[in-house]
């Protein structure tokens, strides 16, 4: 074999490899990541009805409503807006009302979040992201004391 | 006093860590030996005032001292002693200066151990050392100081009840040893770089200690992933999460740089590339420690994050990552290349290995890094989720897996593939039988997973592929075959088992991911659920009262074909220091499949939520981790014998004049 | 002063580390070092071994040799052109003097400016740690809890621990004293509410399982347990049997009327429940189709006017009314509805001025001044 076709093998090795690894990347990021968006963004964003989507939010006071075995509904607000999410499992320990959560699914027809995962993260002093400069603005929220 | 010592020793080797930066590189750029003789002496001296320092946080966290608000953030009286002795590195402040001291022991093993370096490579590779134990220090020093005191309090804030687990008492420490350890072949590699050469035997004494941080990454990583998927109750054992991804990052280019190193050793090559991937290897762990903490990144389960500190951190990434790539950038092209060697060879097959790992490296960190980009561009958040990962990441592991038992197989410079593929065609067989009886015992499913399993029981049975081909027990009969296993290096072993275990862990991963079945249900006291092919009987609640939680259990007996076989008994703690519920999953291992309990919600009318997770073959997938562990603790103590086989050199005209 | 010598001796421990080496009259004698020829060497050993044992392809084995031999000469070459370390030089002296001056001056001012030079450990368990003052409560209850592990069978001195640690709000530790107050015999209906109680503070005020039986046990004993009862109708509360709960604070609240706290506690429970009803119906309101929501807000809002109609003393209820009026978009039925509102309370300044800001504030005239 001479040094031409060794480096010629080389270079198609390569080339295929990074080729494949790019389109792959390229495809996948059009179909593997979701958006990650609060209440009022949510709506005022147009989602397609099987789009997956995170949302995140603060759990509304009061708004937990268990239903039949393992249903549960509750209301995620922003405090500009809210949105209902309906969830169908066991919520995760941490999740209560006034906690800041992360669901992830997709928006029903009726604007019902169908979520498919809630995240409660596992931090008592945690905020979804870009929900406490939101809620700093609006002076609910102040900084844990640390 | 004690408390206040520590403070004073955590200064010291801070002070010591600071001479350390200066004299040894100084003495080696003038050629002054005792200059850099100091190296080793001042190393010892770091990591034992840095040790003294990290044993004076530890007695405060024992003693419950208050006084130290690092410890009054993070402990309570009255938890067990072991979470009292864990909880120092529990937080972001004990947790860097643990960090700290393995960087420091890393460099005092290098004084203790590496006593054939040349003197002016190993005073190099402590004065770069230094620098990054320098800098830490006075990040901790001066931002995250866990000797901070106040007038002290009566009772403390608890530790994170997540954290309350004996997993964490072995499993950053053990991912750190792994991340820290390649600290010290960034240091080699900055040092080849300042002198500006580099050769074959650079290569032998940087590959110890890649091994070395590398088994203890692969075994941190394994324990984390344990931990994640028994203590957090989601049944899961990889989520694709950042924390996760910047701790798999440096395994996959730490894995490549095992390999380039070997080329480099035996074929003098691939010289600039292994010390890249040396440079990387460590930028990526620095990224694992440090990205998360910064709060670039958000994950579900960081512990230790405080954006306040981020601008630091990332400067302080900035410099050495952006500092050692520039010094790659200039000085590279004062090392000599290697030459190009055939596609069909030993080498050929480790350069794919190194193609392939390293290709899939920058997938993962793109999808980590993605989201950052994304919201700094158009400043719309997004999550990169698993389908990304597992679309881009799985493909290129799959050629590589398949590849993998041709490259033992194939001798230096000129390999034979079809005698390769001649001695895999057993390990070909049994892969395709082990997929044809999987298909026969299951119904319906995609053909993915047992086209899968046969990859992986391929890997499994052709990584002992050399081993047979060794000891040949057809021809040579067992009582020579057996000899000849004896006789044969401890690489060999090595390689095989490593390669064994990525096969496992494959296989644990297929099956698991394919085959598992979760139940969620509400039961009462009484009523039974069948799960998995086996019955769970509710028999009533159980209070327990820890000494800093409360916890409720639910007392499950599982019967299969009406045999009772395991008590379950998945509990809700609540611990009130923190205002905090956990859930403790029960689990039950029968072989290598797991039955998995989640406790959920009481619900009124005395029914409790359940979920039952059936997990054929899990386990596989962290055996498979401790055997790769195995394989290169096997190649690490081979390694030391055959440094011992210095004695007797021939004679120089012993090598014909050709 | 024990402590800055101690300081002083580890000062000079860490100068030594450095100087060691350097003020030593020969360099240390460099180990021998394994360089690139040594592994050249080692391998070509090898090779030699495959070769007399004919393993492999001769051909192949001897190009190896060859080119190993190559590398080995070139790696001597090399070697010998390296040039070799010298001895002692003038910047060792630099070194050495400004090491010694490193250590002390980079640690003294530093730990001067951010430790706390002298100050004691104050470990826990330790009683005498804790001498500041206000707290010397804290102190007896270590004291308490030293006598007791010794005398653990102090009935009396576990419920005046118990009883401390409501006070100190340490709910587990007042759990733990009452547990043992019921070990050692005491298991009244009484003491299964205080323990149920401790529980659920423990919880964040949840009334959880275990606690929730304990109050059930203490009814089935005692049915008027005043304590039990009272959680008994929280928890109902956090299961969202609203309905129910309020039922059962209705029935307790005609218990015990001479109780003051009780009273005012009920008042507010009561109250707390009656506004919840209709908050829960909001949140499945929402899901609804736009039509049908708007139909059920409708028939909602004309509920409420008739329930004021018939019981006009409700305030909030006004509010609401007024609010819904003028988010349907009937501004006319809002002004009237707030001139009515102000008819009615015109009696309480607080609760005009209340309505006339809510009037404001939604736009509409504000009411003309009423006689009286």
């Amino acid at each position: 074999m001479t040094r031409r076709t060794n480096r010629l093998i080389w270079i198609g090795v390569i080339g295929i490899v990074l080729a494949g690894a790019v389109g792959l990347s390229m495809f996948a990021l059009r179909e593997g990541i979701s958006f990650a968006l609060s209440p009022s963004e949510l709506k005022a964003a147009s989602v397609g009805p099987k789009q997956k989507v995170r949302l995140f939010g603060l759990v509304e006071e009061g708004s937990v409503n268990r239903g039949n075995g393992l249903d549960v509904s509750f209301v995620l607000t922003d405090t500009d807006e809210t949105i209902k999410v309906s969830y169908t499992n066991i919520l995760p320990d941490l999740f209560r009302e006034g906690q800041g959560i992360i669901t992830e699914g997709v928006l029903g027809a009726d604007g019902t979040f169908m979520a498919d995962t809630v995240l409660a993260k596992h931090d008592e002093n945690y905020m979804p992201e870009g929900m406490a400069e939101k809620l700093k603005e609006k002076g609910v929220w102040k900084e844990a004391a640390k | 006093m004690i408390v206040e010592l520590g403070h004073v020793a955590l200064l010291i080797a801070f002070a010591l860590a600071v001479i350390q930066s200066v004299v040894p590189v100084w003495g080696a750029y003038i050629g002054d030996r005792k200059m850099m003789a100091s190296a080793d002496s001042s190393a010892m001296g770091i990591f034992v005032f840095t040790g003294l320092s990290f044993c004076a946080l530890m007695w405060a966290y024992l003693q419950s001292d208050f006084s130290v608000v690092n410890v009054w953030q993070n402990s309570h009286s009255d938890m067990p002693t072991l979470f009292k002795v864990t909880g120092t590195w529990g937080n972001h402040e004990g947790s860097m200066l643990l960090w700290v001291l393995i960087l420091a022991l890393f460099a005092a093993a290098v004084s203790v151990l590496g006593g054939n370096l040349p003197e002016k490579l190993r005073a190099n590779v402590q004065g770069v050392q230094a620098w990054m134990l320098a800098t830490f220090l006075a990040f901790i020093i001066w931002t995250s100081n866990p000797f901070e005191r106040q007038p002290t309090a009566i009772e403390g804030q608890d530790l994170n009840p997540i954290l309350q687990d004996i997993g964490l008492a072995i499993h950053p420490p053990m991912l750190y040893l792994g991340y820290v350890g390649f600290s010290i072949t960034f240091a080699f590699a900055i040092a080849a770089l300042l002198e500006g050469r580099i050769d074959a035997a650079w290569a032998r004494w940087v590959r110890p200690w890649a091994l070395i941080a590398w088994v203890f990454l692969t075994a941190g990583i394994a324990m984390g992933s344990y931990w994640a998927y028994y203590e957090l109750g989601w049944g899961g054992w990889w989520f694709w999460d950042p924390v996760e991804n910047a701790s798999f990052l440096p395994w996959l280019s730490g894995t490549a740089l095992l390999h380039s190193a070997l080329v480099m050793e035996k074929r003098d090559a691939l010289k600039i590339w292994t010390v890249l991937l040396a440079i990387l290897t460590f930028s990526l762990s620095l990224l694992g420690t440090f990205l998360v903490r910064s709060g670039v990144l958000t994950s579900v389960h960081t512990f230790a994050s405080d954006p306040s500190r981020g601008l630091v951190i990332l400067a302080i990434l900035a410099v050495f990552v952006g500092g050692s790539l520039a010094l790659f950038a200039v000085r590279a092209n004062k090392l000599e290349a290697g030459g190009l060697f055939a596609p069909v060879s030993r080498e050929g097959a480790l350069v794919l290995n190194n193609i392939l790992l390293s290709t899939a490296a920058a997938t993962v960190l793109l999808g980590t890094l993605y989201p950052v980009v994304y919201e700094a561009i158009t400043g719309a958040k997004i999550s990169v989720g698993a389908p990304f990962f597992n679309l881009t990441f799985i493909p290129l592991m799959i050629p590589l897996i398949l590849a993998l038992p041709f490259g033992p197989l194939l001798a230096w410079k000129k390999g034979d593939i079809l005698g390769a593929a001649q001695r895999l065609v057993f390990a070909a067989v049994v892969g395709i039988l082990a997929m044809v009886l999987v298909l026969g015992f299951t119904r319906g499913g995609s053909i993915l997973a047992p086209v899968m399993i046969a990859i992986a029981v391929w890997l499994m049975v052709g990584s002992f592929a050399e081993l047979a081909q060794r000891a040949s027990f057809r021809t040579a009969g067992w009582s020579t075959g057996l000899r000849r296993l004896a006789g044969t290096p401890r690489s060999v072993y090595a390689t095989a088992f490593a390669h064994f275990g990525v096969g496992v862990t494959m296989l644990g991963i297929v099956v698991v991911t394919a085959y598992e079945t979760e139940t969620v249900t509400a039961l009462k006291p009484g009523e039974t659920v069948e799960a998995g092919g086996y019955t769970l009987r509710h028999d009533g609640y159980v209070d327990e009262q820890g000494s800093n939680f409360q916890s409720q259990g639910a007392r499950l007996t599982v019967f299969l074909d009406g045999e009772v076989v395991a008590e379950a008994f998945p509990t809700k703690r609540f611990y009130p220091a923190r205002q905090m519920p956990t859930s403790e999953a029960s689990i039950h291992t029968f072989g290598f499949s797991q039955l998995y309990f989640a406790l959920g919600d009481l619900q009124p009318g005395g029914a409790v939520t359940l979920r039952i997770w059936w997990k054929p073959y899990v386990t596989l997938i962290w055996y498979g981790a401790v055997i790769m562990s195995f394989g290169g603790l096997l190649s690490l103590t081979g390694r030391r014998k055959r440094l011992a086989k210095k004695a007797a050199k021939p004679s120089p005209n012993a090598v014909p004049a050709t | 002063m024990t402590f800055w010598i101690i300081v002083l001796a580890m000062l000079l421990i860490a100068a030594l580390f450095v100087l060691r080496p350097m003020l030593r009259a020969v360099p240390v004698e460099q180990a021998e070092e394994v360089t690139a020829t040594d592994i050249y060497r080692a391998e070509l050993r090898e090779l030699n071994d495959r070769i007399a044992s004919t393993d492999g392809d001769s051909d192949v084995l001897e190009a190896e040799r060859v080119e190993l031999a190559r590398r080995l000469l070139a790696a001597e070459d090399d070697l010998k052109n390296r040039q070799t370390a010298s001895g002692a030089t003038r910047s060792l002296r630099w070194a050495s003097v400004a090491s010694i001056l490193a250590v002390p001056a980079l640690v003294l001012p530093a730990y001067l400016s951010i430790g706390s030079p002298g100050l004691p450990d104050a470990p826990r368990l330790d009683p005498s740690s804790v001498n500041l003052a206000g707290q010397s409560v804290d102190q007896m209850v270590l004291i308490a809890e030293r006598h007791l592990a010794k005398n653990p069978d102090d009935i009396r001195g576990w419920k005046v621990l118990a009883e401390t640690y409501g006070r100190l709000n340490r709910p587990l530790g007042r759990a733990r004293a009452l547990r043992r107050v019921a070990e050692l015999g005491e298991d009244t209906p009484f003491l299964k509410s205080e323990l149920g109680e401790a529980l659920t503070v423990a919880a964040g005020n949840i009334v959880t399982g275990p606690a929730r039986r304990l109050f059930e046990k203490a009814l089935a004993e005692e049915p008027t347990q005043p304590k039990a009862n009272l959680y008994m109708a929280l928890a109902l509360e956090q299961d969202g049997r609203v309905g129910e709960a309020l039922t059962r604070w209705k029935a307790l609240q005609a218990t015990r009327p001479e109780d003051q706290r009780f009273q005012q506690l009920a008042a507010a429970s009561i109250a707390r429940l009656e506004a919840r009803v209709p908050s829960k119906r909001a949140g499945e309101i929402a899901a609804l189709p736009q039509a049908e929501r708007q139909s059920m807000i409708e028939n909602m809002v004309e509920g409420l006017a008739e329930r004021l109609n018939e019981e006009p003393n409700d305030f909030q209820g006004w509010v609401r009314l007024i609010r819904s009026y003028n988010v349907l978009g009937r501004d006319a039925e809002a002004q009237a509805a707030f001139g009515k509102a102000v008819t009615i309370f015109a009696e309480d300044q607080s609760n005009v001025g209340n309505l006339q800001n809510l009037a404001k504030s939604l736009g509409l005239k504000p009411a003309e001044k009423t006689d009286g």
